[in-house]
C-alpha cells in the first residue's frame, strides 16, 4: 500500500501540469456583478465562477468555494466580449490581393498599443479582413485578442488563432467604376479558370489510366514488331531516314498533369462550398456584380457593406442564405446634400430596418480597427438591439446564435453601468480565459500615459 | 390671454378645498414651492396663448446635467420665458403644446467651433497674417449666409457655427458666430472675441518673426506694452503643448480660452488648472481611430477642472462629429456631465455668443430634442427650434409621438 502511495505521489510530481490543475488552479469569483437577460430583464448581485477559464456557474445565491480568487466586480455589469465582423485590427490596408493571401499573417501581434486600445472599448474577438485595392484579397480569420505565447501574461504577444479561414475575402467596392469593372472580369475569369483546372484534375486520372494502357499496348507492340525485326535485312534498316525511325518509336503521349496552383485550390474550396465568401459591395452596381457572382458560381456568400442594399433587394432576395455584415463609414457632411453629385454610395439611414423588413440576417462590422465598434452598433441598431448584435462570432447573423452570458463562455466585460441603456456605459475590466486583460486605470491614473 | 399657472393651481385647489385649514395647508404648500423654485433659479412666469410649452422630454441643464421633469416655454419673440416643472403645465393651456416623446433629451444647440460651416466649405476663405497684428480683421468677412451646409448641419443638431482667421499672426481679428440657417441675411450672435496666436503657424520665412524665439520675444514686448486686446479674455491658439507652455510663461492679465487642439503628455495641464477661474480649452475633434495622446490629454484636462470645448470640423467632418467627440471622450473615461459642458455651454462661453448654450430664462430658443442623451450614438434629432421657430427633423415613421404635437 505503501508503495502505491509512493508512486502516485511520483507520478504527480512527474506531471506538474495535472497536480497544478487538479489541485491548486483557484476557481476565479465575481461577485456582485448584474447581467442583462436575453429578455432585456437585469439580473443582480450575481456571483460568477470560473474555473479553467471559463465559466463554470452564475449563481444568485452561494459561498464562494473556498481558496477562490475574487476579482473586484461588485456593481458592474457583465456581458460576454464584443465581437468586431470585419476589423482590420494592425493589417496593411491596399496593394495587390490574392486567394492564398492570409490576413493572420500580416496580424501584428505586437502591437500592444493598438490591440490594447481596442481592448478597452470591450471588442475581444475581431474577424480579421484582409483589405486591397480591389478584387481577390485574400481570406480572412477569427482571432481572439488575449495575450498569447508560452508565457502569456508577460509575452507581449496578443492574438490567438480561433478559426484559420473563416471566408475567402473579395472587393467589388473599391477604386473607380472602370476599375471595378475590370476587377469584377477578373474574379470572373480566375473562378472560371480555377473550374477549369478542377475539370482539368478531375480527367487527369482518366487521361492517365489511358495512357498507361495504351503505353502497354505500345511496348508489346514495340516487343513483337523487334523480334520481326531481328530478322530483317540489318542494310533496310540503316536506309530508314532517322525522322522515321523516331517517329515509329515514339509512344502514346503522356498526360501533363496540371501544376500546383495555391490561389486556384482555394477559389475550388469556395466553389465546393468548403469555405464561404465575403464580397464588400456598397453600391448598387457591385451589388448587383456580387449577386451574379454569387448565383453563377453558386457561392456561400456573405455581403460586407451593402450601402444601397435598399435600391437592389429584388436582387439580393432572390439569393439564398445570404447575410450581411453591415458598417457604417464616416462620411464628411459635404460628402452628400445640396449641389453635391459624386460618386459616393447613396446610404439608406435606416439600413438595419431595410434588412429586417426582407427578413435577411445582419451583423456589424467596423470596418476599422474595432475601436468605435461600440459606438457604431449603438448608433446603427440603436441602444435595445446593439448588445445582441454585437456579441456573436457567427458571421451569418443567426439570431440563435447570440453570445449571452452563458457557462462556458471565455470572454467577459465588465461594464460600468448598463449597457443596454446607459450611453456613459463603459468597459471597466475585460476577462480572458479568466485573465484580467486590461482594466480601467484608477481614477488618480486617468489620462496618463 | 395670459394664464397663470400659479393661480390658476391655486383656483383650482380653492375649488376643492372646503375648509379654512386646508386652504391654509395650500398656501403653506404654494409658498414653500414658489421658495423651491426660487431656489433652483426659477421664476413662475405667466404662459401666453401665444407661446410654445416644450413637455416630457428631459432637460439638459448649464452644468451639463439631464434632468427630468421641466417644461420649457418659450415665448413668441424667440427666447425662453422660464423652466417650470412639468405637472404646472394644464391641458387647459390655450397655447401650443409639444408633448415630447418619452426618454427624449432637450439641449441647447450644438456649436461648431473654428470650423469652416458657413464658408461653403472654403477653410482658408479668410486669412490672416499679412498683419502680424491686425485687431481690426473680422472672420465675419467670410461667412456666406446662403450657405447650403448650415441647414444641413442644423439637421444634425448643429445651430451654431464660430468662425476664426487662420493663426497665422499674432492677434488675428475678432472671432464671429453665426445662428446655422441658409437664409438671405446672416444672424450674428455676440460680438466675438480677439484671436491671437503663439505657435509655429505664425513663423514665416517672408517677415518677421521667423524663429519661436523671435516670436516670444515679440509676444513679451507686446504683453508689456499693456494692449487693449489683452483686456478681456481672448482666443489664443496655443497648438502643442510647447506653445501653451510658453504661453503660460507670460504675465496674463485676463486667462485666455486655450485652443490647444494637438495637445498630448506633454501639455502642461497642471500649470493650467492652477490658474485661477474656470480656465477654458477647446480640444479635438477627437475621432474614431484618431491621436489617442490627444484623448488622453483632453480626458486628464477635464478630470483637472479645465472647462472643455469640442473643436468642430463642418463640413469637412461627418454630420455627427461634435457627438462623436463627445462619446469617444465619455468612453475613455471624461465625466458625462463635462462632455455635455464642452458640446453645449462652453462653447457658447468660447465664443462669447450671448444669450446661447444654456436653457434657462433669457435664453434664445435654439433647442433641439434627441430622442435620448445627447452623448449617445443611438440618439437621434426629433425636432428643433431656432428663435422659437420649430422645425420636424425626424420622419414619423421614426417617431410616431410627434402627432401630438398641437396647433
Amino acid at each position: 500500500m505503501k508503495s502505491v502511495h509512493i508512486y502516485l505521489l511520483g507520478f504527480l510530481l512527474m506531471m506538474p501540469g495535472v497536480l497544478q490543475a487538479q489541485l491548486f488552479e483557484r476557481p476565479i469569483i465575481l461577485e456582485g456583478v448584474k447581467m442583462i437577460s436575453p429578455r432585456g430583464e437585469v439580473l443582480e448581485d450575481l456571483m460568477i465562477t470560473i474555473r479553467r477559464g471559463r465559466i463554470a456557474g452564475i449563481s444568485q445565491s452561494g459561498d464562494a468555494p473556498m481558496m477562490s480568487k475574487k476579482i473586484a466586480a461588485d456593481g458592474l455589469f457583465v456581458t460576454s466580449g464584443l465581437v468586431d465582423h470585419a476589423s482590420v485590427l494592425t493589417l496593411p490596408l491596399g496593394g495587390e490581393g490574392a486567394a492564398d493571401h492570409w490576413s493572420w499573417d500580416a496580424f501584428d501581434r505586437y502591437d500592444k498599443e493598438a490591440i490594447l486600445s481596442v481592448l478597452a472599448t470591450g471588442v475581444t474577438r475581431v474577424h480579421l479582413v484582409p483589405v486591397r485595392s480591389g478584387g481577390i484579397s485574400g481570406r480572412s480569420c477569427w482571432v481572439s485578442l488575449e495575450p498569447a505565447g508560452e508565457n502569456a501574461a508577460s509575452s507581449g504577444q496578443f492574438g490567438v488563432l480561433m478559426e484559420e479561414e473563416a471566408a475567402l475575402c473579395i472587393d467589388l467596392a473599391s477604386g473607380s467604376p472602370v476599375a471595378r469593372m475590370r476587377s469584377y472580369a477578373a474574379i470572373l475569369d480566375q473562378f472560371s479558370a480555377a473550374k477549369d483546372r478542377r475539370d482539368a484534375l478531375e480527367s487527369y486520372d482518366e487521361d492517365l489510366e489511358e495512357y498507361l494502357e495504351e503505353l502497354k499496348k505500345w511496348i508489346e507492340e514495340k516487343a513483337e514488331e523487334g523480334d520481326e525485326e531481328s530478322s530483317d535485312e540489318s542494310a533496310e534498316k540503316d536506309e530508314k531516314k532517322d525522322g522515321e525511325e523516331e517517329e515509329e518509336n515514339k509512344g502514346p503521349e503522356k498526360p501533363v498533369r496540371p501544376g500546383d496552383d495555391e490561389p486556384s485550390d482555394i477559389l475550388l474550396k469556395v466553389v465546393a462550398h468548403q469555405l464561404p465568401v465575403l464580397i464588400t459591395a456598397r453600391k448598387s452596381a457591385d451589388l448587383i456584380n456580387a449577386c451574379e457572382l454569387i448565383q453563377k458560381f453558386e457561392l456561400d456568400a456573405i455581403i460586407h457593406g451593402a450601402d444601397e442594399a435598399a435600391l437592389v433587394m429584388d436582387h439580393l432576395n432572390e439569393l439564398e442564405n445570404v447575410s450581411f455584415i453591415l458598417d457604417n463609414p464616416a462620411n464628411a457632411l459635404s460628402a452628400s446634400g445640396p449641389g453635391v453629385i459624386d460618386g459616393k454610395p447613396r446610404r439608406s439611414a435606416d439600413l438595419i430596418s431595410v434588412m429586417e423588413e426582407n427578413d435577411l440576417d445582419w451583423v456589424i462590422g467596423s470596418g476599422g480597427s474595432g475601436a468605435g465598434l461600440w459606438r457604431m452598433t449603438r448608433k446603427m441598431a440603436g441602444s435595445e438591439a446593439a448588445l445582441s448584435s454585437a456579441q456573436t462570432t457567427n458571421l451569418r447573423g443567426e439570431k440563435t446564435r447570440r453570445d449571452w452570458v452563458s457557462p462556458g463562455m471565455r470572454h467577459l466585460v465588465l461594464w460600468s453601468g448598463n449597457p443596454a441603456s446607459d450611453a456613459a456605459a463603459r468597459p471597466e475590466k475585460i476577462l480572458i480565459n479568466g485573465l484580467v486583460v486590461w482594466q480601467r486605470p484608477a481614477g488618480t491614473r486617468e489620462g496618463r500615459f | 390671454m395670459q394664464i397663470s399657472i400659479r393661480s390658476m393651481s391655486i383656483a383650482n385647489n380653492l375649488k376643492m378645498a372646503t375648509s379654512q385649514q386646508k386652504m391654509r395647508s395650500l398656501s403653506l404648500l404654494g409658498m414653500w414651492g414658489v421658495l423651491c423654485l426660487s431656489l433652483l433659479g426659477i421664476t413662475p412666469r405667466g404662459i401666453l396663448a401665444a407661446d410654445t410649452v416644450i413637455t416630457g422630454a428631459a432637460v439638459v441643464t448649464a452644468d451639463g446635467s439631464v434632468n427630468s421633469g421641466w417644461a420649457v416655454i418659450v415665448g413668441p419673440t424667440g427666447q425662453i420665458k422660464a423652466l417650470v416643472p412639468n405637472e404646472e403645465v394644464s391641458e387647459a393651456f390655450e397655447g401650443s403644446i409639444f408633448n415630447a416623446p418619452e426618454g427624449s433629451v432637450l439641449t441647447p444647440g450644438l456649436h461648431d467651433l473654428m470650423g469652416a460651416l458657413g464658408t461653403r466649405g472654403q477653410a482658408a476663405s479668410l486669412q490672416a497674417g499679412t498683419e502680424l497684428f491686425d485687431p481690426d480683421l473680422d472672420a465675419s468677412q467670410a461667412f456666406d449666409p446662403t450657405d447650403p451646409w448650415l441647414d444641413v448641419a442644423a439637421q444634425q443638431g448643429v445651430l451654431y457655427t464660430t468662425l476664426a482667421a487662420m493663426p497665422l499672426g499674432v492677434v488675428n481679428g475678432k472671432s464671429a458666430t453665426f445662428l446655422c440657417q441658409t437664409a438671405k441675411t446672416p444672424l450674428r450672435l455676440g460680438e466675438g472675441k480677439q484671436t491671437m496666436a503663439l505657435g509655429d503657424s505664425v513663423l514665416s520665412g517672408n517677415r518677421m518673426p521667423t524663429s519661436r524665439t523671435a516670436l516670444i520675444s515679440l509676444w513679451r514686448d507686446w504683453v508689456a506694452s499693456d494692449p487693449e486686446e489683452l483686456k478681456s479674455a481672448g482666443l489664443l491658439y496655443v497648438y502643442e503643448g510647447i506653445d501653451l507652455r510658453q504661453a503660460l510663461s507670460l504675465p496674463w492679465s485676463v486667462v485666455p480660452v486655450f485652443i490647444h487642439t494637438g495637445g498630448d503628455a506633454r501639455s502642461p495641464l497642471d500649470l493650467v488648472s492652477g490658474l485661477p477661474g474656470p480656465v477654458h480649452m477647446v480640444v479635438g475633434p477627437l475621432l474614431e481611430g484618431g491621436d489617442a495622446s490627444h484623448l488622453s490629454m483632453a480626458v486628464q484636462a477635464a478630470s483637472k477642472g479645465i472647462e472643455l470645448s469640442f473643436a468642430g470640423g463642418l463640413p469637412a467632418g461627418p454630420a455627427d462629429h461634435l457627438r462623436t467627440s463627445a462619446a469617444i471622450a465619455v468612453a475613455a473615461g471624461m465625466n458625462p456631465e463635462a462632455a455635455r459642458r464642452a458640446l453645449f455651454s462652453n462653447p457658447a462661453t468660447v465664443a462669447a455668443a450671448t444669450g446661447t448654450g444654456v436653457i434657462e430664462a433669457g435664453a434664445r430658443a435654439d433647442l433641439v430634442l434627441f430622442s435620448g442623451d445627447p452623448l449617445d450614438p443611438a440618439s437621434k434629432v426629433i425636432h428643433l427650434w431656432r428663435g422659437g421657430e420649430g422645425q420636424r427633423v425626424a420622419g414619423t415613421s421614426q417617431v410616431g409621438e410627434l402627432d401630438t404635437f398641437r396647433r
